[in-house]
């Protein structure tokens, strides 16, 4: 390794690990101060541009230590700062032991968080609306729908209001992105989620999906009428795109 | 190849200058071109992107990177290389330019370091440019970046900039502002380091506003006015050099739309043109 590049990889892990990492003998510390503020406030800002909700509920000590934690820790390889988000789940899911007791939601709240931004920029666009017959023809879903689920209601977490225990139910949340290019979400009963499940995983009919819940769900007796009432509902939030042509 | 930057003075195209540019179209008459930092438009789709797209076909582009990390130690990140040279070509961008500057070992830091002013440092960053070179197809500009600790420096800024860019033959992306913010930092003559300048390597210019931390310690935040010095060095920069363009820089606090114009007009009138 040459010289040059010796001093440049201290200097990297004094600036990632300013506790820990010695800075280069030398150099004055106000300069080398200036480095250590600008880099960490850079990397903090990124990550609460993405995070806004977990930021609020940590106070600024935990959430110092938290981006210092990733700072220090985590080796990011994306040249894109739009998936700085996702470089900072990855390290949140390889560190629970950071967050877990006091924010035994953070990952979930995390995903969730990344999901909307993610939606908001995602390259893919969607077919023109094409409504028909949902029970003899299949359905198109739109590319830009999602469904999350989650241990916990990850969408009513606040600063007053964070729970320590997961309820008995797990909430299904159907996030997406309409028309209008603004980013939506729905909550979705455990059926309906079934039922997107069935259709967003094989080119079905309405009447293939009804069959295939009703044979996957002992006891269920689907409705055509609930089932088309869905679809009507999922059509005017752009979830669903209408039918194949 | 022939290389062709647009002539007149612009604006870097920021997300939070969409809705003034939407809601006032005649705003664009008085910019000439938008800089733009590639990493924060590639891959990204959406009403953001769809805005931009909007503003990238009125107006000519400049590409300004931020991630390559050209100075750095570990492997150049040729796929992403591969991204930029895609995004320049769908846009029709014919100036790529990146920072003398380093921001990755083998992971990313997202922020701009100096690099040491070393002879072995010379070589190294000038085979990247040329590697870049090769990649893109044409010349690319380097920018000497601002920098508040000097690293292990066998020669000075000048100097190294000097040789960088014989040994990669590659171009200046000149920031007058960072002239004047390095020469308060590490003492030396903004105007002497001008005169050394070759001006037929000179792309473009950049002018922007700083952060005044002590009186010999100065931050380039891109956060502020440009101040009467800085503005006078790019007076005496366009009657050493010639008529270039100039990018006016406002990445923090923007004013404005009109303010911000009314500033770019003063940048011509400094810049000549």
């Amino acid at each position: 390794m040459q010289a040059f590049e010796i001093t440049q990889r201290a200097l990297a892990q004094h600036l990632r690990d300013p506790a820990n990492a010695p800075s280069l003998p030398g150099l004055e510390d106000r300069r080398v101060q200036i480095y250590r503020d600008l880099l960490f406030n850079n990397v903090e800002g990124l990550i609460a541009n993405n995070f806004p909700v977990m930021k609020r509920l940590m106070s600024s000590e935990q959430w110092a230590l938290l981006i210092r934690a990733y700072y220090r820790e985590h080796p990011a390889h994306t040249p894109y700062f739009h998936q700085i988000a996702q470089e900072f789940m990855a390290f949140l899911a390889a560190q629970p032991a950071l967050w877990q007791s006091q924010f035994p939601f953070l990952l979930e709240l995390a995903h969730y968080e990344w999901l909307e931004l993610a939606l908001d920029i995602d390259t893919q666009s969607m077919a023109p609306s094409r409504p028909g017959d949902w029970m003899s023809q299949r359905i198109s879903i739109s590319p830009l729908a999602r469904l999350a689920g989650y241990q916990y209601p990850v969408h009513r977490i606040r600063p007053d209001w964070q729970p320590t225990e997961p309820p008995a139910e797990p909430t299904w949340l159907m996030v997406y992105r309409n028309r209008q290019d603004k980013v939506q979400f729905q909550v979705l009963t455990p059926l309906a989620a079934l039922l997107w499940a069935t259709i967003s995983e094989h080119r079905v009919t309405g009447s293939e999906a009804i069959a295939a819940l009703n044979q996957k769900v002992p006891g269920l007796q689907l409705e055509t009428a609930t089932f088309i009432a869905t679809l009507d509902g999922w059509l005017e939030r752009d979830i669903v795109l209408g039918v194949e042509p | 190849m022939t290389v062709e930057t647009p002539r007149g003075a612009g604006i870097g195209l920021r997300r939070g200058l969409f809705k003034a540019l939407h809601d006032d179209p005649s705003a664009l008459d008085r910019v000439d071109f938008f800089e733009v930092a590639p990493e924060n438009w590639i891959g990204l789709g959406g009403r953001l992107g769809k805005s931009f797209a909007r503003f990238a076909e009125q107006k000519p582009i400049l590409a300004h990177g931020l991630s390559l990390s050209l100075g750095g130690p570990g492997a150049l990140d040729t796929g992403f290389l591969q991204e930029v040279k895609h995004f320049l070509r769908d846009h029709q961008i014919a100036t790529y330019s990146e920072h003398l500057s380093w921001c990755a070992d083998d992971a990313h830091l997202y922020d701009l370091l100096p690099i040491p002013f070393t002879t072995d440092a010379v070589h190294h960053v000038a085979a990247r440019i040329r590697q870049t070179q090769d990649v893109i197809g044409a010349r690319i500009a380097v920018e000497n970046a601002s920098f508040y600790t000097p690293l292990a420096a066998e020669m000075s800024e000048l100097e190294f900039l000097l040789a960088v860019v014989r040994e990669a033959d590659c171009d200046i992306l000149l920031d007058v502002n960072n002239i004047y913010v390095n020469s308060i930092n590490h003492r030396y003559d903004a105007r002497q380091f001008v005169d050394a300048i070759p001006g037929e390597r000179v792309r473009y210019l950049h002018i922007a506003g700083h952060y005044v931390e002590a009186p010999d310690l100065i931050v380039d935040t891109h956060g502020a006015a440009v101040v009467d010095p800085v503005f006078d060095l790019l007076s005496y920069t366009r009657e050493r050099l010639g008529e270039k363009p100039v990018l006016l820089e406002r990445d923090f606090n923007l004013p404005p739309l009109p303010e911000l114009l009314a500033e770019l007009d003063r940048v011509r009138r400094h810049a000549g043109l």
